[in-house]
């Protein structure tokens, strides 16, 4: 494992609105991911935890502080070359899978290489195929596949073009427990078997105990982290960090 | 629910409105085309009432015809102080004071009008001078004399029919065109030089009843000058100004159905897009009736905003239609825009009635909401592909029909069938378009997809809801099928008449006699001509009236020709011989065209014919027609001299010499006849350019007319793809994170919109290539010859018009659309 992270966030901070309508949604966030590093973030509705991972995967622009991927930074890229960073570093899971309705599921995993007009590597696009599990639903459209297929495809998108990074928000929120529990551990099995970097958003603490670490953010603030959790111990830090907010 | 379908109207304006604009663009065109109607038809009446104000009677003549006798016997009625006698038709030929002949080009015969004896009774308006007061004055057409350089005081020499010179002076200029009549002379001089003896119409003036000058006149009919003015008006109203209008209204119902097509999808992706909110308000209680109802007030609303906006923009459309009209002399000078309660009516009715039309279906579908699709929170993400079988027999069974119609119509040179077969092929195109317009995408998106992830993905977009991608090119595809059947129709009339001038042989020039009977031409012409360095040595030919030629059991009456035999050798190459030999031509023998010889009885050569009682053999039979150069039927000159008498020629052909510019072979032309009257110079290539000229005329009026159903359907591209482009937001939003760029979305939506126009023309031209000239038969079919031409080269211009169109219709909503942000997609 390198040295260089592949995400690094430095004091970001996110404030929307002016004067009475002000908001702040991140009150200087420092993070850093190494790679290969299955990262969960958490905290109750309005901490900013959706707000730090749009910042991070330079969906939106932080008002301060600097966002790293890879050795990339993203302050100051004009939208070009920040789509093209989205499109060569990172990759995305979200919640309500946004797979394309008229691609069928091959061609959704690999619409981000045509995006980039790449060639997809066979070995590289067999073993996710083969990952997945569902190679015999190749040719289906997103319509046809059940929900925790559809996400298992997007999971594929995602990982297609080996990103240094693949973001994850709320991927287990509109399925059920057992297909939640099939995307997680494609997820897992992507860390650990392909050496992804993931970074998921998720306020279920039976997601975020499939996470090497998990970092607890309220009010725009990491205020605890936890390493190798189990369900158990995340729930226990959400209870406390719930009590302490009351 | 009232009030939450108003509300809907104060937040949503925006989208509103798109589905207004192309309702207000179809309400604008049928108000403009009826304000005009109406405001044509006042200034026609405000017109003719002016003319006819000072008309006490107007009487035209029963058994016995009007003369100077019966223009005494009225003015000599008590009460009358002026009778204005009209003549149909009188023929001048005016030559100026340097002998130069005056002539007005694809005019051969110059014609006169009656000028008023009293200034209150002209039909014309004075712009200069005054109207002539005595013998030996005139006025002219204000175009003629500004052409000319006349001036009030110029003089002129005009021709009595016996060829005597007369001087005139001009008094004054008018209104009115060339065509009506060069000159307006005095009845006296009208009728002494013109040699008119008989007139058409008097006008009466004074406090004298109709009844008195009826009673004066015996049988004749006599009406009051009120009646008068409605029969002037109703005689220019029957003319072309009518069929215009009634065309520009046709053509304005075609934009409103197109209209109702685009708003009708329109609509339906509006409520698409608020399927979770009608979900909403049907949990929290709404019945479907509700529903229903407060969305179709709602396109009421949109519709009757519609229908004010359009209105106003009809308004300056007949501002614009009305200078159009009367700068190119088609409708009264006094012809101003008025208020016309017609067409605000009909604005109204249209605007609304097209809006709740379009709105009923959507409206329906959207009552099929569940109430439990509010409580889903998965973002929609809408495929509709299912197209029913019944649609697919229907469409298929129209097309048979349709088809099978078209073709009997241009079998059978039958217009009404044709087009009943055309409107079915149409309406087969409406029920077929969202089954074919899914492989058809794939086809004309072929090439979209070589252009990478973009072009993919447009054609993937056209193709994922074909009904709504049908309904939108449907409208184009009407409006550029219709373009193209005009197209083809124009282009075959244009080969067809092109063929039937140049024939296959032809003369560059024919000069002939307009002089009164006997028409020969002046002698010396043939000799002054042949000195002219450009032309080559003319062929004098006589020609004759033969009632009665008998062939093969079969009689015909026609216009013969002699001309000597070398001469015709010279100039008709063999190669156009069908049956026999041109060298048997000579004394007792005559050449035959193919037309003549078939309606003769079917002649050939050695065949014998009889001109009135004289038989002659046949010695060839030739191409060609009754317009042949040589006419139908061609004598030798010693049998013409026998039968007719001696005379000179009454017409010569010209050929200019190889190498030689058409207009330098003209002007030797002209400018050996400047002095000489009475001879007609028929151009050939001047005719050519006459014809394409007018044809490219029609084609241009044709075009505006098609042009506001196309204009229409463009906007429906541009809004549906508006629309679509806001319903497929969480979409776009998705691919821009993914790393779609900018530039790519742009291509994508512009890709888009050019597969869909394309498809239009594909189709649209296709179709109107098969009716086209299926129509072309049916309705020009009875005449023989008639050619078929595909104007390859236009139809190529319109698929790439096509194109260009789509792509442009794509621009706006592609802009708003890349404006997403990519954030969007997580929300």
């Amino acid at each position: 494992m390198d040295n260089t992270a592949a995400v690094t966030a430095t004091e970001l901070t996110k404030v929307y609105g002016t004067g009475n309508t002000r908001v702040s949604a991140l009150r200087g966030v420092s993070l850093a991911v190494p790679h290969g590093q299955f990262v969960a973030i958490m905290g109750p509705s309005g901490s900013g935890k959706s707000t730090l991972l749009h910042c991070l995967a330079g969906l939106d622009k932080a008002s301060s502080g600097r966002v790293r991927i890879g050795t990339a930074e993203l302050d100051g890229l004009a939208d070009g070359r920040l789509t093209r960073l989205r499109r060569e570093a990172v990759g995305f899971v979200f919640q309500s899978f946004n797979l394309l309705p008229t691609l069928s599921a091959a061609e959704n995993i690999l619409l981000p290489l045509r995006l980039a007009g790449r060639r997809p590597d066979g070995d590289w696009l067999d073993r996710v195929i083969d990952l997945l599990g569902l190679a015999d639903r190749m040719h289906h459209r997103p319509n046809q596949l059940s929900g925790g297929q559809q996400q298992r495809v997007a999971v594929a998108r995602a990982l297609i073009t080996r990103p240094s990074v693949v973001f994850a928000d709320e991927p287990t929120g509109n399925l059920d427990s057992r297909s939640g529990a099939e995307v997680l551990s494609l997820l897992r099995a992507s860390v650990r078997e392909l050496g992804q970097t993931v970074v998921m958003v998720t306020h279920d603490p039976r997601a975020a105990s499939y996470a090497d670490r998990v970092v607890f953010l309220a009010d725009g603030r990491i205020v605890d982290e936890v390493t190798d959790p189990t369900p158990e111990v995340v729930l226990d830090r959400v209870g406390r960090l719930e009590a302490r907010a009351a | 629910m009232l009030r939450v379908a108003l509300s809907r109207i104060r937040y949503q304006f925006g989208s509103l409105l798109l589905v207004s604009l192309a309702v207000a663009a179809a309400v604008a065109f049928i108000a403009a085309s009826f304000t005009l109607g109406d405001a044509i038809r006042a200034a026609v009446y405000r017109e003719t009432a002016a003319q006819a104000a000072h008309v006490a009677a107007h009487a035209t003549p029963g058994d016995a015809p009007f003369t100077d006798a019966t223009v005494r016997a009225v003015a000599a009625l008590p009460g009358v102080t002026a009778v204005q006698p009209r003549a149909d038709f009188g023929t001048i030929t005016l030559l100026q004071s340097d002998g130069t002949v005056v002539r007005v080009p694809g005019q051969p015969i110059l014609s006169a009008f009656v000028a008023p004896v009293d200034p209150v009774l002209s039909e014309r308006e004075l712009t200069a001078g005054r109207f002539p007061a005595r013998s030996g004055e005139l006025v002219v057409p204000k175009a003629l004399a500004d052409e000319r350089g006349w001036k009030p005081g110029t003089t002129l020499q005009v021709l009595d029919t016996d060829r005597g010179r007369h001087r005139f002076t001009i008094t004054g200029t008018v209104d009115g065109r060339v065509e009506a009549g060069v000159a307006g002379l005095l009845p006296a001089d009208y009728s002494s030089l013109l040699g008119v003896r008989e007139w058409s119409a008097l006008d009466v003036t004074g406090p004298v009843t109709p009844d008195a000058v009826r009673t004066a006149l015996g049988p004749a009919t006599v009406v009051s000058g009120a009646e008068y003015a409605d029969q002037l008006a109703s005689a220019q109203l029957g003319g072309s100004i009518t069929a215009i209008i009634d065309g520009l209204k046709l053509f304005a119902w075609v934009a409103v159905a197109v209209a109702v097509a685009v708003a009708y999808n329109a609509f339906g992706i509006v409520l698409a897009q608020r399927r979770r909110e009608v979900a909403l308000v049907r949990c929290v209680g709404a019945g479907r009736g509700q529903v229903f109802r407060a969305t179709v007030l709602e396109a009421g609303v949109a519709g009757l905003v519609a229908a004010v906006a359009g209105y106003v923009a009809g308004q300056g459309l007949t501002a614009v239609a009305t200078y159009g009209l009367t700068s190119a002399g088609l409708a009264p000078d006094s012809l101003r825009v008025t208020f016309s309660p017609v067409a605000a009516g009909v604005a109204l009715i249209v605007g609304v009635s097209v809006s709740v039309l379009a709105a009923v279906l959507p409206a329906w579908s959207a009552t099929r909401v569940a109430p439990v699709r509010a409580l889903s929170d998965q973002g929609e993400l809408i495929e509709d592909a299912r197209v029913g079988r019944v649609r697919l027999a229907a469409g298929v069974l129209l097309l048979a029909i349709g088809s099978a119609l078209a073709w009997y119509a241009a079998d059978q040179r039958d217009s009404w069938t044709g087009i009943g077969g055309g409107f079915l092929v149409m309406l087969a195109l409406l029920a077929l378009g969202p089954v074919v317009v899914g492989p058809l995408v794939r086809i004309v998106g072929f090439p979209g997809r070589l252009a990478g992830a973009a072009g993919h993905l447009a054609a993937a977009n056209g193709a994922r809801n074909p009904r709504r991608t049908a309904a939108v090119t449907n409208a184009l595809t009407i409006g550029i099928g219709l373009a193209t059947v005009m197209l083809v129709g124009f282009a075959s009339l244009e080969k067809t008449a092109n063929a039937q001038l140049t024939g296959s042989y032809s003369a560059d020039f024919t000069l002939t006699s307009v002089a009164p009977a006997p028409a020969t031409l002046p002698t010396g012409l043939a000799a002054a001509l042949a000195e002219r360095s450009p032309l080559q040595t003319p062929v004098p030919v006589r020609s004759h009236d033969v009632d009665r030629i008998t062939g093969k059991n079969a009689t015909l009456g026609t216009s013969v020709l002699a001309l000597g035999p070398d001469a015709l050798r010279a100039h008709l190459p063999s190669k156009f011989t069908l049956s026999g030999d041109l060298r048997d031509f000579g004394p007792g023998r005559v050449v035959v065209t193919a037309k003549a010889a078939k309606d003769l009885g079917g002649l050939v050569a050695g065949d014998t014919v009889r001109i009135e009682n004289t038989a002659v053999r046949v010695a060839a039979v030739v191409e060609g027609g009754y317009s042949s150069p040589f006419g139908p039927l061609t004598f030798d000159p010693s049998d013409f001299d026998r039968w007719y008498g001696s005379a000179g020629p009454t017409g010569l052909l010209i050929w200019a010499k190889s190498g030689v510019d058409a207009a330098d072979a003209r002007a030797a032309i002209d400018d050996a006849i400047a002095a000489l009257p009475d001879v007609e110079v028929q151009d050939l290539a001047g005719l050519l350019a006459d014809l394409e000229s007018q044809i490219n005329g029609y084609l241009t009026a044709g075009g505006l007319l098609i042009g506001m159903a196309v204009f229409i359907a463009v906007l429906g591209v541009m809004v549906t793809l508006t629309l679509s482009v806001l319903e497929r937001r969480r979409e776009i939003a998705v691919l821009r994170a993914l790393g779609l760029t900018r530039g790519q979305l742009y291509t994508t939506l512009t890709l888009e919109g050019a597969i869909m126009a394309l498809l239009a023309a594909v189709v649209g031209t296709a179709l109107g290539i098969g009716l086209g000239i299926a129509g072309t038969l049916a309705a020009f079919g009875v005449q023989d010859d008639l050619l078929i031409a595909l104007p390859v080269r236009m139809i190529a211009g319109v698929l790439v018009g096509a194109a260009v169109i789509g792509v442009l219709a794509a621009l706006p909503p592609a802009r708003r659309a890349s404006k997403t942000a990519p954030v969007a997609a997580l929300g």
